[in-house]
């Protein structure tokens, strides 16, 4: 017999365990993707059930239908266009009063609504009552208990889904905003009613609705409609932000009505999200907490990640040593040995690094902090013209950039999200210290941890003065309103930090990968060609673009070795140091390398400090540029990147040289 | 931007509550997009909210609103009417 | 800042809690110090410095492990302060405590496995001589206490009336 299908969506507000409901539904049947055209991840997954092929597609969690932002978009726009046999919207039992409020948005669109109502050990803990028959009978919605944490209710919930399709009886309902809105709602509706050509798809009522709320998505979808210029007419004639108001209104006060015949609440009481959030929004004592937390997440991305980054490398490096020894031609050995191999070494080397840092992050939100990390830092980060949401990004920045860029993804707003990705690469990675201490050691001495300590600094003042740089010309406006809800403390459940880690990760080495893999085969080929020369050297096609570069080079005090090494820290910034050591004809050996550079009369106190500014600012690496491809989804925003970079880099390069030979050193 | 439709002697806005403190919303006068926004989370005339505490660093304001917590900037509680219960 | 009023007997006793985080919170404070002195002392006089009191209790040169040991310690006090004039929310304090004292303690238990993979695995000359020993520090041994008290007061931070109700 033929499996019957049936495609769920699953919505509902952020915070409420929609994911674990995911997880709990679907179990390791996901697929991974984006949204067509935009960044958003798309997750959908397949339960087999009683005869029946299930399709759940996990929508973008979002408190309403509204066109806030690109989630709310998405999700209606699945709703309407693709029309999946139920909704299923995840309710937090212990939050019920907001949570009702997308509901009243979805009964709007018409779709058959089955409600899931999760946490109610958290709701009935703090002595909450839900009666779930009076519930059902108000909603006319079926509502199922579940707590998906611990995998309860879920053969209920798919009985129910199997139920709600075989009978497929369409449960109406409508809100009333009373008669002065529902005069303009009825006009509008049949206004468009007279447009043939229209798509039928998207209910007539809530069209007009949201075109009376000011919603200029809708607005634009209309756009072209012969009957356009009546419908603006009318809305031209109304004062929109006093309906917008009056809407909203009525729809709590639906709500409120029927609040509280299926609800009576407990008194207050002192919850344990209470207690702990008593403490770590403290004055005194939560910003403490706050870095003593960001520092723990530090030590383990970073401190922990490092015996598996060097397993990797040392399995990378001993491949790549057997497949050279092994291969003839010798071209081709160099190729697969230093070429591909060392560029899939260079990707993978990052993979222990964004596998922890995603851990954490999922740790960190399913628990409810990251949104207390935002509240505690956003005074600061507004000042700068950012969002709260971008501190964790720019701190991880210390560690790598690769995973900070990534994790700017927590950030709603696009505008606050790019600035956030095109500033990171200004905070000095770990990655860049090998080279401070060899040039400020050289050059230094004592002084060498001051000067270093400089460098972490201005890193971080470039970085505030492009973010505010930034907002002044190409991403104008103020940073988004800061509105979010601080969700209760929760256990965060291992099962989806695990599932988020892994998804990301691979997402990392599937689309990064491939950019940084050829990033690092055109760096070989260029030190490799024209073929016979010594690898790196005068002669190969890198040592002629080092000579072809060093009039660029001249006024910041670079000869054409430093341009070469520069070229090749492009693959990852530590790599400068060991090119130098190769043109210095040192090695690996780091005392020769320092003693032969303080011999070359070419490169002086002076130059070293530039070129150590010049290394922390210019072009990020290219695994920092492949992620910036990915998280941008835009080449225009990744080559201002690498543009901005190489130009800040060269004028603050220009200014230390320049200035620092007029004062006479 | 005086709340003059109101005369309302307890009239104030949401940024001035104190800790502890509890009123009712009046009018939500901020624009732009916050403005759809505070009404998705339930910021509506009518509701009753509670200033619970502020951030560490004085802003923003953690707020209990129809049982939940919602966090917003001083800039935007400037605009939002209130009257104190 | 605080606007509870003072409970007369409502709530569940806070002396148990407030015994706990004294002794708790001290020990840590005191260890924060050690530890801190030891960190400051090395920078100041040298890598040879000896600070009485930290081999035996391995208490390591960490500036940073220092300061979270004080943190720790700070946040157990804090509740003692509010307890003692009546606050019953206090007690979250000592909760908040134990719950970032556990954190650590699993921290440095990863950090130090990771030393064990160098260290035995991959055989890393700068962890050379390396033992499981080399890693023990207040911020692990210390987190014992918060451990039992996590497992037997499981019910003890559960969810009770507000005041005056």
């Amino acid at each position: 017999m033929e499996n019957r299908e049936i495609k769920i969506a699953l919505t509902g507000n952020p915070n409420v365990g929609k994911t674990t409901l995911f997880n709990a539904l679907t179990g390791s049947k996901q697929h991974v993707g984006n949204w067509p055209g935009v960044t958003v991840e798309k997750k959908s997954g397949r339960v087999s059930y009683n005869g029946y092929d299930i399709e759940v597609i996990d929508l973008p969690g979002t408190y309403s239908l509204t066109a806030y932002s690109m989630d709310e978009i998405i999700a209606r726009d699945f709703i309407i266009e693709e029309k999946p046999d139920i909704v299923i919207q995840v309710v937090d039992a212990s939050n019920l009063e907001r949570n009702l409020y997308l509901t009243t948005q979805l009964m709007e669109l018409g779709s058959e609504i089955l409600i899931v109502l999760n946490m109610c050990d958290i709701a009935e803990e703090r002595g909450d009552r839900i009666y779930i028959d009076k519930m059902e009978e108000l909603l006319a919605t079926p509502v199922i208990k579940t707590v998906a944490t611990r995998k309860k209710g879920i053969c209920e919930l798919l009985d129910k889904v199997i139920e709600e399709k075989e009978i497929e009886q369409y449960h109406g309902h409508e809100i009333g905003y009373g008669n002065e809105i529902e005069e303009k709602v009825l006009e509008i509706e049949k206004i468009l009613s007279d447009d043939e050509t229209r798509d039928k798809r998207y209910p007539l009522r809530w069209m007009s609705v949201r075109l009376l709320e000011g919603d200029t998505n809708v607005r634009r979808k209309i756009a072209g409609s012969p009957v356009y210029d009546r419908v603006t007419e009318i809305l031209d004639s109304i004062d929109q932000d006093e309906y917008e108001a009056e809407i909203a209104d009525k729809r709590y006060l639906a709500i409120n009505t029927i609040f509280p015949q299926m609800c009576t609440r407990a008194n207050d009481t002192l919850t344990k999200s209470d207690m702990i959030d008593r403490v770590l929004t403290n004055k005194y004592l939560g910003i403490p907490i706050f870095l003593a937390l960001m520092w723990g997440a530090f030590e383990l991305t970073f401190a922990f990640a490092t015996p598996f980054m060097d397993m990797i490398d040392l399995s990378a490096s001993w491949v790549s040593e057997y497949v050279s020894s092994s291969l003839e031609p010798s071209w081709l050995a160099s190729l697969v040995g230093d070429g591909i191999i060392g560029g899939v070494g260079a990707v993978l080397v990052f993979v222990p690094n964004i596998f922890i840092l995603f851990f954490l992050l999922s740790l960190l939100e399913g628990s409810g902090y990251l949104a207390r990390a935002a509240f505690i830092m956003d005074k600061l980060m507004y000042k700068i013209g950012m969002h709260g949401k971008s501190f964790i990004p720019m701190l991880m920045g210390f560690g790598c950039n690769v995973p900070a860029i990534m994790a700017a993804r927590s950030i709603e707003d696009e505008k606050d999200r790019l600035i956030t990705i095109l500033i990171v690469p200004f905070v000095s990675c770990g990655a860049r210290l090998p080279i401070y201490v060899l040039f400020a050691g050289t050059f230094f001495g004592r002084q060498a941890g001051t000067v270093i300590f400089a460098m972490y600094i201005l890193g971080i003042v470039i970085a505030v003065i492009s973010a505010k740089l930034l907002r002044a010309t190409v991403v104008k406006g103020k940073p988004a309103p800061f509105i979010m809800e601080l969700p209760p403390y929760r256990v965060p459940t291992m099962k989806t930090s695990l599932i988020h880690m892994w998804d990301n990760g691979f997402m990392y080495i599937k689309k990064a990968g491939t950019i940084i893999l050829v990033g690092v085969i055109v760096i070989w080929a260029l030190a490799s060609f024209p073929w016979g020369v010594t690898y790196g050297s005068e002669n190969s096609y890198v040592g002629s673009l080092g000579h072809a570069v060093e009039p660029f080079m001249k006024p910041l005090g670079f000869d054409w070795k430093i341009s070469v090494a520069l070229i090749f820290g492009l693959v990852a910034k530590e790599v400068v140091v060991a090119s130098m050591g190769v043109l210095y004809g040192a090695g690996d050996n780091s005392e020769a390398l320092s003693e032969r550079i303080m011999a070359d009369p070419g490169i002086t106190a002076l130059n070293s400090l530039s070129l150590m500014a010049f290394s922390l600012l210019y072009m990020p690496c290219v695994a920092t540029v492949g992620v910036i491809k990915k998280e941008t989804g835009s080449w225009k925003w990744t080559l201002f990147a690498i543009i901005y970079g190489i130009a800040v880099a060269w004028i603050t390069a220009f200014v230390i040289y320049q200035g620092g030979s007029l004062l006479g050193y | 931007m005086t709340g003059n439709d109101f005369p309302d002697i307890h009239e104030t806005t949401l940024d001035t509550l104190k800790p502890g403190e509890k009123a009712k919303i009046t009018k939500v006068r901020v624009k732009g997009s916050a403005r759809r926004k505070l009404f998705d989370m339930g910021m509506v005339a009518g509701s009753e909210i509670e200033l619970v505490r502020n951030a560490p660093l004085g802003d923003p304001m953690d707020y209990r609103i129809k049982g939940y917590h919602l966090s917003i900037r001083k800039e935007e509680a400037r605009q939002i009417f209130i009257h104190k219960l | 800042m605080d606007i509870e009023s003072e409970n007369k007997g409502v709530n569940p006793d806070t002396r148990i809690p407030m015994t706990f985080s004294i002794v708790t919170g001290f020990l840590y404070i005191l260890s924060g110090l050690l530890q801190l002195s030891a960190g400051i002392g090395k920078i100041v006089m040298g890598p040879d410095t000896y600070i009485p009191l930290t081999g035996p209790l391995f208490v390591p040169a960490d500036i940073i492990g220092a300061f979270v040991l004080l943190l720790i310690g700070t946040v157990f006090i804090y509740g003692v302060m509010e307890m003692r004039s009546g606050i019953y929310e206090g007690v979250s304090y000592a909760y908040v405590g134990i719950l970032i004292a556990l954190i650590f303690a699993g921290i440095y238990i990863l950090v130090s496995t990771g030393n064990m993979l160098e260290a035995y695995l991959l055989k890393n000359e700068e962890f050379l001589g390396w033992t499981p020993l080399s890693d023990l520090r207040p911020g692990i041994y210390l987190a014992i206490l918060p451990l039992i008290a996590f497992i037997k007061w499981k019910d003890m931070f559960d969810p009770v009336p507000k005041d005056g109700q």
